[in-house]
């Protein structure tokens, strides 16, 4: 048994030092689309199979593939209309097989969080070594492609084992988005290095919402602007940082790209919001905040 | 279980398709030439009505719990619902595709002689609901399954299909190939675009006519659970924007309907308000599978 990764110390969220954001800002958004391959015929993983389907499950596939042939470029369509800079949460592959999408977020100067190679290639399974190597062949893809190193990480397909926090610490990535435990920037204990929590969500999530939730588009919609608006009140007195996160296919496709439009416009009509990227509110952190918060973590770290 | 994960690092990218696979290459929509449809029309809205049938015990199955409620359900499309959305259809003045199990041809032989009669096209469904292609078929049975769908159609119509709508949405890697060189011009198992583009089958020509997940009743309504006017409000903002698209580009709108969900009384008004709505765009073309696909191949491929 196992009841606690032992990842990071108990904090009541209304007893800490409230965050300060570089302007004062009450909120901090960061906009994460996944980009996404599931490969046709993967290879089978002996702790969870690859599809819910027997191989080739074209029904998930061409999901995926619509994102990257059609629905990706509408969203940097509307990304470049409302001024919008992401953090793609990247399969990797998808920049070696498709350049063009990677050339098109270099070009916006988006910021990357891993994603893994391919969303049918779990960390499951995988002792530390081979972990490790992978998460470093991550890194280098995504900057040959585009320049950039990833600032963060995001399982494939949300899968992680005991020791990835540590492994990601050593590779110099600067936050995990793997855990749903706060509504605030948490620093994570590992074996040496410094890594944070950025609070990804399941929630605010298409492919959770749209997906199994079978939410309407107008409603996801509503979920964002309602999660916003508790989050813009809470952070009066004490800041929050809320990600939105996405997928092309779910969310830029015909029938949903203007309740997308909508929630985000919604977001943009606040003052008093840093619509950022991960990357950057993670090097704010570290900047500003990282060792001073968390008394109890320093305490275990020394 | 540390170790026991497939290789990571072993990706197979193609480099003529740039994919996993060898059936069809990527291609970024907006670095197409631009389509053009007859009349220059902005969309090609393409109705298809799919008409099932389904064993009520399938062979090997247990008598110990009698489906008769989904078996009777299913039925309602050949004997009403297809019917009712042919009256929608008349009163608008646009032709369907239909896909049609290789056993709905004999048992409902009236779905077939109205359709025709209509100048609606039909297209192979497989033999039956409950009997769909899978990878754990032979070769020899799934080019058996797929030619005889083409052979029962050409027989009972007298004239050979040219589309295929795989039963469940299933397909083997061999599928896509075997249906260009079975006779079958095009394929609505693929919803990954908004425009046709071509398979690369070395024996035959199969161009993918998009059948999109969020305009199929199948997806929004059976495994959604979303409620007839929350289809037609997404069929509506899906036409839109596909419109909008289509000012510079001629874009593709299927309209994917079961008549035994979609020909249910309720129902069936929302398809008809989202029809009458499309009605009220100049520069729509109402057309079939197979003129879509000819236009297509004609004009630009």
């Amino acid at each position: 048994m196992l009841s606690d990764p032992q990842r990071y110390v108990y904090s009541a969220v209304n007893e800490r030092p409230p965050l300060v954001f570089p302007n004062g800002e009450r909120i901090a958004v960061f906009i994460v689309p996944n980009v996404e391959y599931l490969e046709y015929m993967p290879p089978p993983n002996p702790v969870r199979p690859p599809y819910q389907r027997p191989a080739p499950d074209i029904a998930a596939f061409q999901n995926r593939d619509y994102g990257n042939r059609v629905a990706v470029w509408r969203l940097f369509e509307l990304f470049d209309q409302l001024g919008i800079r992401a953090t793609a949460s990247m399969n990797v592959a998808v920049f070696e097989h498709f350049p063009q999408i990677a050339e098109a977020m270099a070009k916006r100067d988006w910021d990357y969080q891993s994603h893994g190679i391919y969303n049918t290639r779990f960390v499951l399974g995988m002792d530390e070594a081979e972990e490790a190597e992978m998460i470093h062949t991550v890194n280098e893809i995504c900057k040959k492609a585009t320049g950039k190193y990833l600032s963060g990480w995001l399982g494939p397909s949300l899968t992680a084992n005991l020791a990835t926090c540590d492994l990601l610490a050593a590779e110099g990535i600067k936050y995990c988005a793997d855990m749903f435990h706060d509504d605030e920037p948490t620093e994570f204990i590992v074996k040496s290095g410094k890594l944070i929590s950025l609070p990804y969500s399941v929630e605010i999530n298409s492919g959770v919402a749209l997906g199994g939730q079978g939410q309407t588009p107008a409603s996801f919609a509503r979920m964002i602007k309602d999660q916003f608006d508790v989050l813009y009140a809470e952070g009066a007195t004490r800041p929050k940082v809320m990600a939105v996160c996405l997928h092309p296919y779910a969310v830029t496709s015909p029938s949903r790209v203007k309740y997308l439009r909508d929630a985000i416009e919604h977001i943009q009509s606040h003052s008093g919001v840093w619509l950022t990227t991960a990357g950057d509110i993670a090097d704010w952190y570290y900047a500003s905040t990282f060792g001073k918060r968390y008394p109890v973590l320093e305490a275990a770290n020394a | 279980m540390p170790g026991l994960a497939p290789a990571y690092n072993d990706r197979n990218i193609n480099p003529s398709t740039r994919m996993d696979h060898n059936l069809y290459a990527f291609s970024i929509i907006r670095d197409r030439a631009p389509v053009t449809w007859p009349n220059s029309a902005r969309v090609a809205l393409a109705v298809v009505i799919n008409v099932d049938f389904g064993d009520l015990i399938p062979e090997g199955g247990s008598a110990a719990a009698i489906p008769l409620r989904e078996w009777s359900h299913r039925d309602y499309g050949a004997r009403v619902g297809i019917f009712r959305l042919m009256q929608i259809l008349d009163d608008l003045d646009i032709k369907a595709t239909v896909p049609i199990n290789d056993a709905v041809l004999k048992r409902s032989p009236a779905v077939v002689s109205q359709a025709l009669d209509r100048g609606w096209e039909l297209a192979g469904h497989g033999a039956k609901a409950n009997m769909a292609i899978s990878s754990a078929m032979s070769e020899e049975a799934e080019w058996a399954y797929i030619t005889s769908s083409y052979a029962a159609i050409k027989r009972e119509t007298g004239v050979a299909p040219r589309g295929w709508l795989g039963p469940a949405m299933t397909e083997s890697s061999r599928t896509p190939f075997m249906l260009a060189k079975a006779g079958f011009d095009y394929t609505l198992d693929w919803g990954n675009d908004d425009q046709p583009y071509d398979f690369l089958a070395p024996e035959g020509k199969l161009t993918a006519l998009p059948y999109s997940p969020d305009t199929s009743d199948a997806v929004y309504i059976g495994a959604a659970n979303h409620t007839a006017w929350e289809f037609e409000d997404q069929l509506k903002d899906h036409f839109d924007t596909i419109y909008a698209e289509g000012a510079s580009t001629g874009m593709t709108m299927t309209l994917g309907l079961q008549a035994h969900v979609s020909g249910q009384p309720f129902r069936s008004k929302y398809i008809r308000s989202f029809l009458e709505y499309t009605r009220t765009k100049a520069d729509v073309w109402y057309a079939t599978g197979s003129e879509v696909v000819d236009a297509y191949r004609a004009e630009n491929h």
